[in-house]
């Protein structure tokens, strides 16, 4: 619950033909991650995966493709369906190469299909879109002062050549059409594309082709009478138009007829590919070989090894070798951190992951995280009403924004009790007598409080840092050094001085002889950390060690902003009722309503950030690293469609 | 960064030395990693790249505005994977071999490469690519590729638009960054259209026309005019008489295209290195740095595969272009 779940090493040696069949196991129970052995790369050399993953890789492709091609269909919608294997340990078995190879031989088959009607559905678009604007240019014809007939028909000398050409190569195409004793004119232009036409002398077509092609140029394919006659013309081209589109309805719908038949396959060979996924993933992260023999290397958690040898024993009978160790000291920060909560904590655990992921072995701060969040939230915006609609809220959160049900239910609740300590209810501060102190008539109480806070806050924090150490084996440093015991001594000494100067005038012997033995191991530390000269190493241990005593009494201050934030509530709703009583009794009901609703939204939302600042700063900042790895398990996709 | 640049004295190392001594050059060159890699079986390409890659990062970081340059800059290397891919599917070679070829360019990939391996044949690979912002160019090279399945047009059109691009791009920046910055840009493009025209004019025998749309505009100093009175001319000493100066008399005695192309890179790495040393603004000094670099990288690559194949240094020099700059004062001067 507090740091993250014990991992055991794990090296499973299998036969290589087993191997599809292992990964699929460990993807089954989704307790596996897969890690590379650096040590076993040179004594394995085989990599028997490649091939599988080659294959695998052709068939997905070919698949996403075809259920691309043929769109939404009763496949494409649907989630693949597996025994729960998870219950039983006998599950599905994993395709084996020949398997895949067949898969794709078969895929690659049907995608030739799918293939060619694409070629062909993209040649009668070009064809239609051709056909479009020749119709268009039929207009632009018109604009042309000399006979389009005659201009098509060959000539003994000139040669001449209508075409569309995009503006954009106009100039260039022109310029080079030049060389070869071309020119080039425009007659009309139109969406970026100019109507053109070309003459030069004959025999010199070849010459300047490449230049057309490379321009773009799209000849006018009309025959020469049709030029003459734009009517004609045009009947021709609806016609054409008309047989293009009949000619694509025909594909479409024998393609479709197509699928037809195989969908069933199609939905087999999914499922087949999704067993296969693990091997694949095994292959590229882990495996290596030699002789037959396979070796998978990773972590699992300790609590599931007994499962997981279960389930080895049911499949693999005694065709396997597990061998399990705990992480070595070296390997601690490259273990992954596997962390479970109860659905409730989804949210805080989300916030807190947002700085890092726990390192193994380190504490988990997202239970310590969830409660003070929730505490000083309260302590900031306490209001009765305003935490009960933050509450309801949460409550009616629907999709995706249900998962932060527990937190604005959290926050609300705290609000509301906050609001009972203050006596205020949607900012009417006479209607609830305060349980506790009314902040705004009591601004000095409310201060010391939050800075009370602040010192319970920042002393928990010291002691997590100071377990963190220990397990990391930094012994020392966890007991001298300013963020260990040594620094708690001196903060907690020098709080129970200031306590003691405030309320008796005396700074206290005990509280002295404290904070004087944190200080004086503190600067011992220090000293003995630091290399150099002694005046370079005095100035050092002094400038460290104030920053250190300077960081305690600012971090503490910090915390005084719960109480400002606290004040400030009560000042924006007296601001809200100021402008309310200025108006009449309509007016001033709505300026409440909209004024509770500008303080929940706005100020709601500056709250909660600052919130994750004290948490993030003055908390995280001090004892949690965040530098984990978290703990991906390889699973068995059973996404709805298939990427690549 | 420029200290890692290769020095005049190291390259006939680099050609002639033993195992040992060209080793302590890349060291010093920051480019340990490269023999590494190649070690660990990666293929060199993709390894020189790779550190080029890795110091256009870097400079990008400090770039500000200028960033924009360098990004597109890189899409160079993803145009040499698109070439690639195109070519497999040409000719049918197997998807894993040509993975391992291409370039990993990270966050600054903008084509679906995977995809596109995925595709069964060239017909596919081009309806893919129409989805991409290659459209354009697809659209056109396709029915030149139609009528002719060859990969000339398409190659050449996206080249074509690359460096359009950036001489745009550069165009943008000429007045911030000054002149430095513009004889760099100046030297890139004029080499490139000038080889270009020699290639398709007297070693592919294009027609001028085509010769002329297929060069990159200019507005340098072998500009688009000078280009289309180039573009007409049916020998090859004639068009390097008919040059502006200096191209004219830095290339007097090239006899070859790619004595061309040797000569002036030789004279774009002075210039780089002239623009290094100056005052220029940041940018246009980074500019140079990667320029020198890619140069160093190309010699470095040239060495290598010399010797992992058993070249003799003379070759090895050759190939490296030493022997055609051996007469030509370039070298000492950077």
């Amino acid at each position: 619950m507090f740091k993250p779940l014990s991992m055991q090493h794990v090296s499973l040696w299998v036969l290589n033909s087993d191997a599809p069949q292992a990964s699929l196991l460990l993807a089954t129970y989704g307790i596996f991650t897969p890690e590379k052995s650096q040590a076993w790369e040179r004594d394995l050399p085989e990599t028997p995966g490649d091939r599988y993953a080659e294959v695998f890789a052709e068939a997905k492709a070919r698949l996403n493709k075809i259920l691309e091609h043929y769109g939404p269909t009763p496949l494409a919608g649907k989630e693949i369906e597996f025994e729960d294997a998870a219950a039983l340990p006998a599950g599905p078995d994993a395709p084996t190469l020949d398997e895949l190879q067949e898969w794709n031989a078969w895929l690659g088959e049907l995608w030739n299909v799918a293939s060619r009607c694409e070629e062909e559905k993209r040649r009668i678009n070009e064809a239609l879109e051709h056909n479009a604007s020749l119709l268009s240019s039929l207009e632009h014809f018109r604009k042309l002062d000399i006979d389009l007939a005659w201009l098509a028909r060959p000539k003994r000398f000139l040669q001449t050549r209508i075409g569309i050409v995009p503006v954009a190569n106009l100039a260039r195409l022109s310029e080079a059409l030049e060389l070869s004793g071309f020119v080039l004119e425009v007659f009309d232009t139109q969406d970026g594309r100019a109507y053109a036409v070309a003459a030069g002398p004959v025999g010199r077509a070849g010459e300047i082709r490449g230049a057309m092609d490379a321009a773009g140029w799209q000849e006018m394919t009309l025959e020469p009478e049709l030029l003459a006659h734009p009517e004609k013309a045009r009947e021709a081209l609806l016609k054409a138009s008309e047989n293009l589109r009949a000619e694509a309805e025909t594909s479409e719908s024998r393609h479709r007829a197509t699928l037809g038949d195989v969908d069933a396959k199609l939905r087999d060979i999914r499922k087949g590919l999704a067993l296969a996924e693990p091997y694949v993933r095994i292959s590229a992260e882990t495996l290596r070989a030699r002789g037959g023999l396979a070796l998978i290397t990773g972590w699992i958690p300790q609590r599931e090894v007994e499962r997981l040898r279960q389930a080895l024993d049911t499949r693999l009978k005694d065709r396997y070798v597990l061998q399990l160790r705990p992480p070595f000291k070296s390997e601690l920060d490259a273990v992954p951190s596997a962390v479970r909560y109860p659905d409730w904590l989804g949210p805080f655990a989300d916030l807190v992951r947002n700085y890092g992921i726990p390192r193994y072995g380190e504490f988990d701060p997202t239970w310590l995280f969830a409660i003070s969040f929730v505490l000083m939230f309260g302590m900031m915006f306490g209001d009765i009403g305003q935490g009960l609609v933050i509450a309801a809220v949460g409550l009616f959160l629907r999709g995706k924004a249900k998962r932060f049900r527990s937190l604005f239910i959290g926050a609300g609740l705290s609000a509301t009790a906050f609001g009972f300590a203050y006596g205020s209810l949607f900012g009417f501060e006479t209607v609830v007598e305060p349980l506790w102190v009314s902040p705004l008539h009591d601004p000095e109480r409310m201060l010391l409080a939050a800075v009370w806070w602040g010192v319970g806050f920042i002393t928990v924090t010291q002691l997590l840092t100071i377990y963190n150490r220990l397990a990391s084996g930094m012994v020392a440093r966890a007991l001298f050094d300013a963020a260990g015991v040594a620094g708690l001594l001196l903060y907690l000494g020098a709080a129970a001085g200031v306590y003691g100067l405030a309320t008796d005038g005396e700074f206290g012997v005990t509280a002295a002889l404290l904070a004087g033995a944190g200080l004086a191991a503190i600067l011992a530390w220090n000293w003995a950390e630091n290399r150099g000269g002694a005046a370079e190493r005095l100035l050092t241990v002094i400038i460290e060690t104030f920053e250190s005593v300077i960081g305690f009494f600012s971090n503490t201050l910090s915390f005084m902003r719960v109480a400002a934030f606290s004040i400030n509530h009560v000042a924006l709703a007296l601001a809200v009722f100021t402008i309310a009583d200025s108006l009449g009794t309509t007016g001033r009901w709505i300026t409440l309503v909209i004024g509770n609703l500008v303080i929940l939204g706005l100020e709601g939302a500056i709250v909660a950030i600052q919130v994750l600042r004290l948490e993030y700063y003055e908390g995280f900042s001090r004892f949690y690293s965040g530098s984990g790895r978290a703990f991906q398990p390889l699973v068995l996709h059973r996404q709805r469609h298939l990427k690549t | 960064m420029a200290s890692r640049l290769l020095r005049e004295a190291e390259l006939p190392v680099l050609a002639e030395g033993n195992a040992e001594e060209r080793a302590a050059v890349l060291a010093r060159a920051g480019l340990t990693q490269i023999l590494a890699e190649i070690e660990a079986g990666r293929y060199l390409e993709q390894t020189i790249i790779r550190s080029q890659l890795d110091d256009i990062l870097i400079l990008m970081r400090a770039s500000g505005k200028a960033r924009r340059f360098l990004e597109y800059w890189t899409l160079r290397f993803e145009l040499s994977n698109l070439k690639a891919i195109l070519r497999a599917k040409l000719s049918g070679r197997p998807i894993a071999d040509v993975r391992k070829e291409l370039i990993d360019l990270g966050f600054l990939a903008s084509l679906p490469v995977e995809d596109l391996l995925q595709t069964e044949d060239i017909g596919e690979l081009l309806r893919r690519l129409e989805t991409t912002h290659y459209a354009d160019i697809v659209r056109f090279a396709r029915r030149a590729f139609e009528a002719q399945p060859r990969l000339f047009e398409l190659d050449a059109a996206l080249d074509r638009r690359f460096y359009h691009g950036l001489v745009e791009l550069a165009r943008q920046n000429e007045k911030k960054l000054g002149t430095g910055f513009r004889s760099l840009v100046e030297m890139l493009i004029d080499r490139i259209n000038l080889v270009w025209l020699l290639r398709y004019r007297f070693l592919y025998r294009l027609p001028p026309s085509q010769v002329y749309y297929l060069l990159v505009p200019s507005h340098y100093r072998i500009s688009s005019g000078v280009l289309r009175e180039l573009s007409v001319i049916d020998r090859f000493e004639d068009v390097l008489a008919a040059l502006p100066q200096p191209y004219r008399g830095w290339l007097a005695e090239a006899g070859s295209v790619y004595e061309v192309y040797t000569i002036l890179e030789g004279r774009a790495v002075r210039n780089a290195r002239a623009v290094l040393r100056s005052t220029a603004p940041g940018f246009a000094r980074a500019f140079a740095y990667l320029t020198l670099r890619e140069h160093d990288l190309k010699l470095v690559r040239a060495a290598l595969k010399g010797h992992a194949i058993g070249l003799d240094a003379h070759t090895i020099r050759q190939a490296m272009g030493l022997e055609v700059l051996r007469h030509m004062p370039l070298l000492e001067a950077a």
